[in-house]
């Protein structure tokens, strides 16, 4: 198990490398840079040079990512060109935001998908069926900004029960922070509950055919306790990875969805830094999101020893 | 020299007589300030009421804060009520004039020599002393930035501390626009430091810069030891920057908000049918929108060609549908309230839509039929009426046989097409100062003229004329040579003007004392809520 882990994070570390340097790369070579966003078209070219000396952006490309490498392994990942400040601490002031918002739509996703994907299953082809079906294909398709937006016409103008923008941080007052959460957690659980429903009713048709699962029954075990104590504890791996890879995809925040409720998280930092070339924060942003991505595919692997013995007991008998 | 009183009304200069801002005498048909509803706040405004938090809601972030280097929309709001100038240019009372902020009195005592009497018992926010070394030092920095706000100073040569309350300002040759070029310039303190310019900007004005969140919100706090007695009205402005239209309408109408500021003119109908909102219009125009022309490539290198195309442009339909009639079609840079206006060249009917002559005018340019008539148009994202102003004319442009492609882009690219690799034939921004001082409007670097960094045209028989134009001190004497900028303007066709639009913000009806500015300085010092 330790060698095993030892090596999930090697390649971790590696990929995290590689990706900082394609995305460096990548920023490089698009047009502009922050220097041209900031003046704007009315920046005269003095002014141009002297601020792009005082940002080191003037400076050969392998010495500024040398330098940002060298910072960044001192956990320093820079300072916003833009604004002067601490990129850590710009990324330490969204991240609580995404986290909270990926945790209450994950939340709601799950309240949707595993009943609707367990009773769809056992249910093959009846009403239920067909309905659950029917809800993740509708959560899929409606567009997340106009289910927001219209959320935001219903819950907020007309009968204004929810704030229609912005966070409340909850040090600052807990109820209001809750509020704030609804309306975007909702939107994003919806359609995060569509392909979470989908892929547990396919695991759990497959698994109800399995030959274990019509031995319980031959045994005389009632269909719930089949269902509860084996159908659905060994449907959830591959539910168990598609919820991972969305929650990874969360934590580099839902753009969208901040963008229609101004909620200041990571997704909006992203893209507030990309379409300002503030190339520190880009990089920190991406570093951020990579670390994630890498950090939740090891706790899947590690959930997936604990959901499945063989797994576990596979990973020892390697040499 | 004349000493001003510490009032709104200014004495008659005892020296040399020096343009004012913008408009002088020129009265002004009443356009409302008020759009919408039943009520006209303004006529049953309560006595203010002091207190209570602000929120006004803006769909851009701030990305510097240094009053000299940016001047994008939402940060000339804030400085506005951060900072004070030497000048005020009141465009939120008619008539339009310059007035007295941290400087009482100022006039020539000789062409090139500007004298200021500064304002005593100013505090900064830090709570030093406000006198004439910070005038020097914010002039002095000012100057050697290089940047968009100092070239509307024009010539200056030198800034002199003549006493703690006098400064001089020493000009290369004579430079009508000064006063209205200072009333642009904030002023920093002399103890200011790279923070100051870089994240805490501290000035004299009513409200500190107390909090600022990049991308979420800004926050504002009255500043008790404000110069001018009674007002800030408000404990507190906070400006939440919400990205999406949308959103913004919808905070605003559930009360969220109570302002929401740049108010686009597509939405403002629908908020006008709205008995609890007031949209908010300018007094006046300042903005123009130019479809602006790269004149070194083909085919628009040909005036024949230009001026086939300023034909095909639709500038009444633009305003009336695609704005809502939120704006007057036009051809001129200033507008006709401005002295500097030429009704003969700046009339709508300079340029009239028709695609017949458009036609003629393309055959003996050389392409017949509009065959081989081919134009990149280059805009920035995130301006859909600029867009549908391009396809307006991309259909007219089809009509007479030519093509158009229309390319969007990201502000960075849109930058590295217009300076760098040239792509482009036409492109599109909406310029300022159109009520201004023309030497001000017309400043070296700025879009209307010549060495402009953005329209890259030059011309130095115009660059003459303007340079006379700003040298002399009198109406009489200035305005023959803006008049002659004016018709070189519509000969060579150095841009195309459509014309001047209203900047519109929405209210509640719990605000009391705003009037929108036209050039987005807005001014919260007499703002207060019911």
């Amino acid at each position: 198990m330790a060698r095993f882990l030892l090596r999930r994070c090697g390649q971790g570390i590696a990929t995290i490398f590689l990706i900082s340097l394609i995305v460096f790369l990548v920023v490089y070579f698009i047009p502009g840079d922050p220097v041209t966003v900031m003046l704007g078209a009315q920046g005269t070219p003095a002014e141009a040079a002297t601020l792009r000396h005082e940002f080191g952006l003037d400076q050969p490309l392998f010495v500024r990512y040398g330098l940002w490498l060298w910072h960044a392994l001192h956990l320093d990942l820079g300072t916003s060109v833009l604004l002067g400040k601490s990129v850590v601490g710009e990324v330490l002031d969204a991240l609580p935001v995404t986290l909270e918002l990926a945790f209450f739509a994950i939340l709601i996703a799950l309240l949707i998908a595993l009943p609707a994907g367990v009773a769809a299953g056992v249910r093959q082809n009846s009403w239920v069926d067909f309905l659950a079906r029917g809800v993740a294909f509708g959560g899929q398709s409606i567009p997340g900004f106009w289910l927001g937006l219209m959320l935001i016409w219903i819950f907020g103008v007309r009968w204004p029960i929810f704030p229609t923008y912005g966070f409340t941080p909850p040090s600052e007052d807990i109820g209001q922070n809750l509020r704030c959460m609804v309306l975007p957690a909702f939107t994003l659980g919806v359609y995060l509950a569509a392909p979470l429903t989908r892929y547990l009713r396919a695991s759990v048709i497959r698994t109800l055919s399995e030959d274990y699962i019509l031995m319980a029954r031959s045994k005389g075990i009632t269909a719930r306790q089949v269902i509860l104590r084996h159908v659905v504890r060994n449907s959830l791996i591959p539910f168990v990875t598609q919820l991972g890879l969305q929650l990874a995809y969360l934590i580099g925040g839902a753009v969208v969805i901040e963008q229609v409720f101004s909620l200041p998280g990571i997704g909006q930092l992203a893209l507030i830094a990309f379409q300002n070339r503030d190339y520190p924060v880009i990089q920190g942003v991406i570093l951020l999101v990579a670390t994630g991505f890498v950090a939740i595919n090891v706790a899947i692997d590690v959930l997936y020893m604990a959901l499945d013995p063989r797994i576990r007991l596979q990973g020892s008998a390697q040499p | 020299m004349a000493t001003r009183e510490d009032n709104r009304h200014l004495s008659r200069s005892s020296f040399l007589k020096v343009t004012s801002g913008a408009v002088g005498a020129a009265s002004l048909v009443g356009a409302p300030a008020l759009l919408g509803g039943t009520t006209a706040l303004a006529e049953t405004s309560p006595a203010p009421k002091r207190g209570g938090r602000l929120t006004a809601s803006v769909n851009e972030e701030i990305k510097i804060l240094d009053a000299y280097t940016s001047e994008i929309n939402l940060w000339r709001t804030i400085r506005e009520n951060v900072f004070d100038t030497l000048i005020y240019d009141d465009l939120e009372h008619l008539p339009l004039s310059l007035k007295p902020r941290l400087a009482t009195a100022w006039g020539y005592k000789d062409p090139t020599t500007f004298e200021l009497t500064l304002r005593t018992g100013v505090k900064f926010h830090d709570g030093s002393s406000f006198d004439a070394e910070d005038v020097k030092f914010s002039l002095d920095r000012l100057l050697t930035l290089n940047s968009f706000i100092g070239v509307s100073l024009g010539p200056v040569s030198k800034v002199i501390v003549v006493d703690p309350t006098h400064v001089q300002i020493k000009m290369q040759r004579p430079f009508a626009g000064l006063p209205a070029g200072l009333a642009h310039v904030c002023i920093y303190s002399k103890n200011a430091t790279q923070l100051t310019f870089t994240q805490q900007p501290i000035g004299t004005g009513p409200f500190r810069f107390a909090e600022f969140r990049p991308a979420a919100y800004t926050k504002l706090t009255r500043f008790e030891g404000y110069w001018e007695p009674g007002v800030p009205y408000l404990d507190e402005i906070m400006l939440p920057v919400i990205i999406e239209d949308a959103s913004r309408l919808a905070a605003l109408q559930s009360g969220q908000t109570d302002m929401l500021l740049g108010l686009s003119q597509a939405d403002a109908p629908m908020l006008m049918k709205d008995p609890r909102i007031a949209v908010l219009r300018g007094l006046v125009r300042s903005a123009t929108d130019v479809f602006y022309l790269n004149l070194f490539q083909k085919p628009l290198d040909n005036p024949l060609a230009r001026q086939a195309l300023s034909h095909m442009i639709d500038r009444k339909t633009y305003y009336k549908v695609i704005l809502n009639g939120f704006g007057a079609a036009g051809c001129s840079p200033f507008i006709p309230q401005n002295w500097a206006y030429d009704p003969k060249e700046g009339d709508v009917s300079r340029w009239p839509y028709d695609l017949s002559r458009a036609k003629d005018l393309l055959s003996k340019a050389g392409y017949p039929n509009g065959k081989g008539f081919h134009l990149v148009f280059a805009l920035v994202v995130g301006f859909p009426e600029l867009l549908e102003g391009a396809q307006m004319l991309q259909a007219a442009v089809a009509q007479v046989g030519g093509s158009m492609d229309i390319l969007t882009q990201e502000v960075p690219v849109w930058i590295d097409t217009i300076e760098k690799n040239f792509n482009y034939n036409l492109s599109s921004d909406t310029s300022s100062r159109a009520e201004a001082d023309p030497a001000a409007t017309l400043s070296d670097q700025f879009m209307f003229g010549p060495n402009s960094i953005i329209g890259r045209w030059r011309n130095p028989t115009v660059s003459k004329i303007l340079a006379e134009g700003a040298s002399k001190f009198t109406i009489a004497e200035r305005r023959p040579y803006y008049y002659q900028y004016q018709t070189i303007w519509n000969q060579n066709l150095y841009g195309m003007i459509l014309g001047q639009r209203d900047l519109l913000s929405a209210s509640t009806r719990r605000v009391h004392g705003f009037v929108e500015n036209c050039e987005n300085y807005r001014n919260f010092r007499y703002t207060s809520l019911a």
